[in-house]
């Protein structure tokens, strides 16, 4: 939903924290699959999600701006609760690039109410259409 | 939000709508031209997107299943109510769409309470990021 703020290889450097929150909880969810092929697409460097790189390594020079880290973490967030559950190594991972980013508890609670209100909408819509 | 999941011709015809979705009211907002530049974005039309004429009426057959005029419908309701207003107008355009494509009053309430989540999302992330 947010990676137009990005610039293409931050958008690399994201889809890779993404690839390792998918498999964070030990399991590969196929909503959490689907999501990830869409912010694929979203972030128009191609469909292949073999091409991306896992990683639990953050830099946080890579994404120097406050919108560019708002805009991975509530992504993370998205992708981490799609499946209906909200892991503990998903929180950790979660929480660690908060921590890495210095973004305050507000911003953090912020972005899982945003994270929850675009889940929710994302599950009903499939829930919807099958 | 969901695009993605339309063919080249339905997102045209799509963007024709949205268009229109956007004057209905009689004016132009900032957040549903972003919202609009981020559907250019997630369908893949970014650099190509081109002005339709808002008076024309677009045709809806294009859109030739359930799930596809579902999407539809969706998209252009968080179009409508992303600036944080509903204006009849806007309404009136998105019933009108609704009808002609058959969509049931539960299946309408459904799209509505999608398309409050997306809004309230986007709305949260403009806040938060300014």
């Amino acid at each position: 939903m947010f990676l137009h703020l990005l610039d293409d290889d931050q958008k690399r450097a994201f889809l890779a924290l993404a690839g390792n929150m998918v498999t964070r909880d030990g399991r590969a969810d196929a909503v959490e699959l689907e999501y990830l092929k869409r912010l694929m697409i979203e972030s128009g460097l191609g469909r292949d999600l073999g091409a991306i790189k896992s990683t639990d390594e953050v830099n946080p020079q890579t994404f120097p701006v406050r919108n560019q880290q708002c805009a991975v973490v509530a992504e993370l967030l998205i992708l981490s609760i799609l499946d209906g559950s909200y892991d503990d190594g998903e929180a950790a991972f979660a929480d660690s690039i908060v921590d890495a980013f210095g973004l305050s508890a507000d911003d953090h609670e912020t972005l899982c109410r945003i994270a929850e209100d675009a889940a929710g909408a994302l599950s009903k819509m499939r829930g919807l259409v099958g | 939000m969901f695009v993605h999941s339309l063919t080249e011709d339905q997102k045209t015809h799509f963007f024709d709508l949205a268009q229109q979705m956007i004057v209905a009211d009689g004016m132009v907002a900032e957040p549903e031209v972003a919202y609009l530049d981020r559907l250019y974005w997630e369908a893949g039309f970014v650099g190509r997107a081109g002005l339709g004429d808002v008076d024309a009426a677009v045709d809806l057959t294009i859109f030739n299943d359930r799930r596809v005029r579902l999407v539809v419908a969706v998209e252009l309701i968080i179009i409508s109510i992303v600036d944080g207003i509903y204006h009849p107008k806007e309404a009136e355009f998105a019933n009108s769409v609704v009808a002609q494509f058959g969509i049931t009053p539960e299946e309408h309430a459904a799209l509505c309470t999608i398309a409050e989540n997306a809004a309230q999302a986007l709305v949260d992330m403009r806040n938060l990021i300014g």
